[in-house]
C-alpha cells in the first residue's frame, strides 16, 4: 500500500494551492510605485522610527511585499512554540488556514532552531502536489528580546541574491533602529529618575560650574532661597545666596580648600537673604569637583534650611545668657559676703576658717564657670571679636609662667621654661592667646601630682626654615588621657573620666573654648597622652603673613 | 581734707548692701542711687568716681554714660562701668564703654570688695 501523506499535510497542500490561486488579487497594486520606490519608502520608513506595533508591521509587510518579486508577505510571532500572524497580504482565511495547518506552522517554527537565528532562511522548498515547487522566505526580526517576530516570503522562484542581500540590510537596519530606540528610552527614564530625585529631595541641591555659575537648582531651594529655578541658572551663587557682610563666602570657603587638594569636602552654617529679603540660616555641605591638573571645575551644595535649629539654639543661648546673668548677682553678693567675713576670722575657730575657704572655693568655681558658659555661647555666636597681629609670644609666655608659679610650687610641681634662641613673633590676638596658654598651663599643673610641667616654644617646622611658624608645646608628668577619650577632649562640655576622679574642678569647657580660640587666630592644637605618663599639647601658631595682618575675623 | 565721694548707681539690692557695708571703713563716702535717673540727679552733686552698673530699669547705664559724658558739669567725672552681663572678654560691651568714656570696665562677680575698694582708691588717688 503506498504510502498516503498524513492528513495534516494533504491539508496543508491543498491551502497553499488555494492561496497561490488568489495570491495576486491579495497583494494590492500601491500607486503603481516601482520596486525601486518602494525600497527607498521602506527605507525611509526605517529611518524614522522601528516599533513592534500591529500598525508599523502592516506597513512593512505591505510595502516589503511590493519591493521583492513575491507573492504574499506574512509577519508572525512566536511565543512559547505557538505561532501568530502580526501581519500578512494573505486574506484572514488563508492566514487562519496556513497559521492552523502543522506541517507550514513546522516550517514557519524552523527560524531560530539553528541557533544562528538572524540567518535569514532562504529557499525553502515548500512541496505542494510535486509540481510546483515554491518558497518560504524567513527573516527573523531580532527587534525585540522578548518576542520573536519573522518575516515570512512567499515567491515562485527562489529570491534573487540582490533580494536576499536587501532583506539582509534591512533587518539589520531594523535591529539597529529598535536598539537605538530602547536606549532612548532607558535614558529617558534615567532623565527622568535624576529629575525626580533632584527636585523631591526634602533638601536643596545646587550644582555651579567653574566661574561658580548655577546650573542646577532643584525646588526645594525655590521655596528657600524664593528664586526658581529658570531665576536662579545662570547666576553667580552670591546673587541667589546673598549674604549682605561676606558675599564672596564659597569662593573663600573653595581658596580655603584649594591649599589642600585632598580636601574636597566642606560644611557651613550661613546666614543668607532670600529674593524678599528675609534672613534664613542655612547649612550648606558639599563638594569641589576637580579635574585632573586639580583645579576645581564644578561644586555641588547641598543646603538645608537651619533656620529654626538656629532660632532655637538662639533662644537657648539666650536663655544661658540671662540665666548666667541672673545667677551671676546673688555669686557677687556670696563672693562679697565671704570676703568681709574673712576680714575678721579672729573670731572663727580654726575649722569655722577652713569651711570659711572652702565656701570661698567653691564660689570661685562658681564664677569661673559663669563666665565659661558667656564664652561658649560668645564663641558659638561669633561675638568674639579676634584681632590678628604681630605678637612677640615670648614675653606673653614668661608674664603667664610667672603668674602660674605659685600654684605650681604649691603642689610641688616644677614649672620649667627655657627661653628659645629664635625670633618668636606671630599673628594673633594678644589676650587671647594669653588667655590659651594660661588656660593650658592651669590644666597642666591641675592634672599633674608629680614631676613637672615643661614649656616649650620651637619652630613648627625644623626642616625649612621658610616655615614660619611657631609651635608653643606644654608637657605634663600628669594622670595622662585614655586613648578612647582622647578624640573628644576638645569637645564642648567633655570632661575626662581621669578629671572627674580627680580632685580637681571643671565644667569641661575650657578646651573647647582653647581650641575655638586657637582656630580663630589661624592655629591648629593637638594633643599626645598616655595615661599615668603625662600630655603633651601642642599648639602651632598662625605664620605671621601680610594678609593675617589686621585682619578681622568675625 | 575734703572727703571724696564714690557715687554707685545699681538697682540691685544685695549688691547695694555689700557695697555699702564692705566701704563703710573706707576713706570715701558712698552715695548710693537705685536708677539711671536719680544717678544722673545725684551726679550733679560732682561725685570723684561715679560706678556705674549696666543693666538698670529705665535709662541703661550705657544710656546714662552718653549723657553724664554729655553734660558739661559731669562730663569730668571717671565712671567706672560694673556689669554682670555677659563675659569680661564680651569686647562689645567694654568697647562700647570705653568709647563712650568709661575709664574701666569690671564684671562685678571677678572682684571681691577689698578689690574693688583698691581700684576705687587707685582711681581717686589718680586725680589729687
Amino acid at each position: 500500500m503506498a504510502k498516503q501523506p498524513p492528513q495534516s499535510e494533504k491539508s496543508a497542500v491543498s491551502v497553499w494551492e488555494q492561496w497561490l490561486q488568489k495570491l495576486n488579487t491579495n497583494v494590492q497594486p500601491r500607486y503603481q510605485l516601482s520596486i525601486e520606490q518602494n525600497r527607498f519608502e521602506l527605507l525611509e520608513l526605517l529611518t524614522k522610527n522601528v516599533a513592534t506595533t500591529p500598525h508599523f508591521f502592516a506597513r512593512i509587510g505591505t510595502i516589503l511585499a511590493h519591493s521583492l518579486y513575491a507573492d504574499a508577505v506574512l509577519i508572525y510571532e512566536k511565543s512559547n512554540q505557538k505561532l501568530s500572524p502580526l501581519f500578512s497580504t494573505l486574506s484572514s482565511k488563508l492566514e487562519d488556514s496556513i497559521m492552523s495547518n502543522a506541517r507550514l506552522q513546522s516550517k514557519l517554527s524552523d527560524t531560530g532552531k539553528s541557533g544562528t537565528s538572524r540567518r535569514i532562511h532562504h529557499g525553502v522548498t515548500i512541496k505542494a502536489s510535486e509540481p510546483p515547487a515554491r518558497y518560504l522566505t524567513q527573516v527573523p526580526l531580532q527587534i525585540s528580546p522578548s518576542n520573536e517576530v519573522t518575516i515570512a516570503i512567499f515567491s515562485q522562484d527562489s529570491l534573487l541574491k540582490v533580494d536576499v542581500k536587501f532583506l539582509h540590510f534591512i533587518t539589520a537596519m531594523m535591529r539597529i533602529r529598535r536598539r537605538q530606540a530602547q536606549m532612548g528610552q532607558a535614558l529617558n527614564s534615567e532623565t527622568e529618575r535624576l529629575s525626580t530625585l533632584t527636585h523631591h529631595l526634602s533638601e536643596g541641591l545646587m550644582m555651579l560650574d567653574k566661574d561658580l555659575k548655577v546650573t542646577l537648582w532643584n525646588r526645594p531651594l525655590q521655596r528657600l532661597t524664593g528664586f526658581s529655578p529658570r531665576e536662579a541658572i545662570g547666576k553667580t551663587y552670591e546673587k541667589v545666596f546673598y549674604r549682605p557682610q561676606n558675599p564672596q563666602w564659597l569662593m573663600e570657603l573653595q581658596a580655603e580648600y584649594s591649599q589642600e587638594s585632598l580636601k574636597n569636602v566642606f560644611t557651613s552654617d550661613l546666614e543668607i537673604r532670600t529674593k524678599r529679603q528675609e534672613r534664613r540660616w542655612i547649612n550648606v555641605s558639599g563638594s569641589f569637583l576637580r579635574t585632573s591638573d586639580g583645579t576645581i571645575n564644578q561644586t555641588i551644595v547641598i543646603i538645608r534650611d537651619i533656620s529654626r535649629h538656629k532660632e532655637l539654639e538662639n533662644r537657648k543661648n539666650e536663655f544661658i545668657s540671662i540665666a548666667t546673668h541672673e545667677l551671676r548677682t546673688p555669686i557677687t553678693a556670696i563672693k562679697g559676703y565671704l570676703h568681709l567675713l574673712q576680714r575678721d576670722t579672729g573670731n572663727l575657730t580654726d575649722k569655722q576658717t577652713n569651711y570659711l575657704h572652702r565656701a570661698i572655693e567653691a564660689n570661685d568655681r562658681l564664677v569661673r564657670l559663669s563666665e565659661d558658659l558667656l564664652q561658649v555661647i560668645h564663641v558659638e555666636e561669633n561675638r568674639l571679636q579676634f584681632t590678628l597681629r604681630p605678637v612677640n609670644i615670648l614675653p606673653i609666655t614668661r608674664k603667664v609662667i610667672s603668674d602660674f608659679t605659685p600654684k605650681a610650687e604649691k603642689k610641688g610641681l616644677e614649672l620649667r621654661f627655657t627661653a628659645p634662641e629664635f625670633p618668636t613673633t606671630i599673628a594673633a590676638d594678644p589676650v587671647r592667646i594669653e588667655q590659651v596658654i594660661a588656660n593650658l598651663i592651669d590644666n597642666a599643673i591641675k592634672y599633674t601630682n608629680h614631676g613637672y610641667v615643661q614649656v616649650s616654644l620651637s619652630p613648627a617646622n625644623q626642616k625649612t626654615s621658610e616655615d614660619q611658624r611657631i609651635t608653643l608645646a606644654i608637657k605634663d608628668t600628669g594622670i595622662g588621657i585614655n586613648t578612647k577619650e582622647l578624640p573628644y577632649i576638645f569637645d564642648k562640655f567633655h570632661r575626662l573620666h581621669n578629671a572627674r576622679l580627680s580632685t580637681e574642678s571643671g565644667a569641661g569647657l575650657g578646651l573647647f573654648i582653647v581650641k575655638s580660640f586657637i582656630e580663630k587666630q589661624g592655629g591648629d592644637i593637638t594633643v599626645k597622652s598616655k595615661p599615668n605618663r603625662g600630655s603633651t599639647f601642642t599648639v602651632t601658631f598662625g605664620a605671621v603673613e601680610a594678609k593675617a595682618l589686621g585682619r578681622k575675623n568675625p | 581734707m575734703k572727703q571724696k565721694k564714690v557715687l554707685l548707681i545699681e538697682d540691685e539690692p544685695l549688691l547695694i548692701d555689700l557695697y555699702t557695708e564692705a566701704f563703710e571703713e573706707e576713706d570715701f563716702a558712698l552715695m548710693v542711687a537705685e536708677n539711671g535717673t536719680e544717678g544722673l540727679k545725684k551726679a550733679a552733686d560732682l561725685p570723684n568716681l561715679i560706678l556705674l552698673d549696666i543693666l538698670l530699669p529705665g535709662l541703661n547705664g550705657f544710656e546714662v554714660l552718653r549723657r553724664l559724658k554729655s553734660n558739661a558739669r559731669t562730663k569730668d567725672i571717671p565712671v567706672i562701668v560694673l556689669t554682670n552681663l555677659g563675659s569680661e572678654q564680651t569686647d562689645k560691651d567694654k568697647r562700647l564703654a570705653l568709647s563712650l568714656g568709661a575709664v574701666d570696665y569690671l564684671v562685678k562677680s571677678f572682684h571681691n570688695p577689698e578689690e574693688m575698694a583698691e581700684i576705687i582708691n587707685k582711681r581717686l588717688a589718680l586725680d589729687e
